[in-house]
């Protein structure tokens, strides 16, 4: 059809919104379909090109036996295979199951659990098939998007920075909620991207872009309870969007231990 | 697209992006009346 590299997206479980982060870049969306064949996205369009694709995008994680045959298939697919977001990261919200016993949240959550057929974890992409690149968020951020597909078409590695969210609160000019008020915050082992949402509206980061490169929550946490926050909240704090990934889940275990 | 002829019809919708996540949708009738009707929502339990 066209000399152009084909994009793919998948949606593996997640809930669809870094997907629409694509759908959210408007005005950015028409030059980059002048560059690429959107060939599959489904999200978008049900006209589908064959593969195989130049650049895969994946969101969400791997809870069933289909999907973890399925992630092996796109990624035979596809010359470059990208994660995005937190599910597909690190395996989401979803991943609180690898702390608990996933039949019992079966039996909460459906009425009807003889329906119901899942893993009893939920694991990123990286887990499964070797992985190009990751982007984190929850969601994940368009502009940043932008840059790893910009990059991947122009063969260059991508210019996505991972430091900490604190860098991204001084350059707003906020004043820090855990030194002015003792709001517990996640922000310094925090991976930047969401420019400092929470902060700059006097809440503490939850965490939601994942660990930071080199992430400290050891002394972090220690700073937190100085601060007079009971474990059970931090064991909590970690444990939410990025519960399974490794130094969040570390954490939050040496916590459990005491 | 008269339907008052007897014919059957058959829509298959392989992909449904809203759904409580992802499904599939599958009807067939014949003339208006509707012969059956299949609701898969095939989207990954998540729980949360």
């Amino acid at each position: 059809m066209s000399g152009k590299p084909k994009l793919a997206v998948w949606k593996f479980a997640s809930c669809d919104g870094c997907q629409l982060s694509l759908l959210d870049c408007e005005n950015e969306l028409l030059p980059l379909s002048e560059r690429v064949e959107i060939a599959y996205f489904l999200e978008a369009s049900r006209a589908t090109v064959e593969g195989p694709y130049d650049l895969s995008l994946v969101e969400g994680s791997i809870t069933t036996e289909s999907d973890a045959e399925r992630i092996r298939e796109v990624r035979r697919a596809s010359k470059h295979l990208v994660t995005i977001g937190a599910c597909a990261t690190s395996g989401g919200i979803q991943a609180l199951r690898n702390f608990a016993d996933v039949d019992e949240f079966v039996r909460a959550v459906y009425p009807s659990p003889e329906y119901i057929s899942t893993l009893d974890t939920s694991t990123p992409i990286s887990a499964h098939v070797p992985v190009d690149f990751e982007l984190q968020g929850c969601p994940i951020d368009k502009h940043q998007l932008l840059e790893v597909m910009s990059a991947f078409l122009n063969r260059r590695k991508p210019s996505i920075a991972n430091h900490s969210v604190c860098i991204e609160c001084k350059r707003r000019g906020n004043v820090c909620v855990m030194v002015a008020s003792g709001t517990p915050c996640l922000g310094p082992v925090t991976h930047a991207g969401c420019g400092a949402l929470c902060p700059s509206y006097d809440r503490g980061c939850y965490g939601c872009f994942g660990p930071m490169e080199t992430p400290n929550t050891r002394s972090l946490s220690g700073w937190m309870q100085g601060q007079g926050a009971e474990t059970p909240d931090l064991i909590r704090r970690y444990r939410s969007f990025q519960a399974a990934t490794e130094p969040f889940r570390e954490e939050s275990e040496a916590l459990e231990r005491g | 697209m008269s339907a008052a002829n007897g014919e059957t019809r058959t829509i298959k919708a392989d992909f449904l992006a809203r759904v409580e996540g992802e499904g599939a949708m599958f009807v067939r009738l014949r003339g208006d009346e509707v012969l059956d009707v299949r609701l898969r929502i095939y989207e990954p339990p998540r729980f949360f």
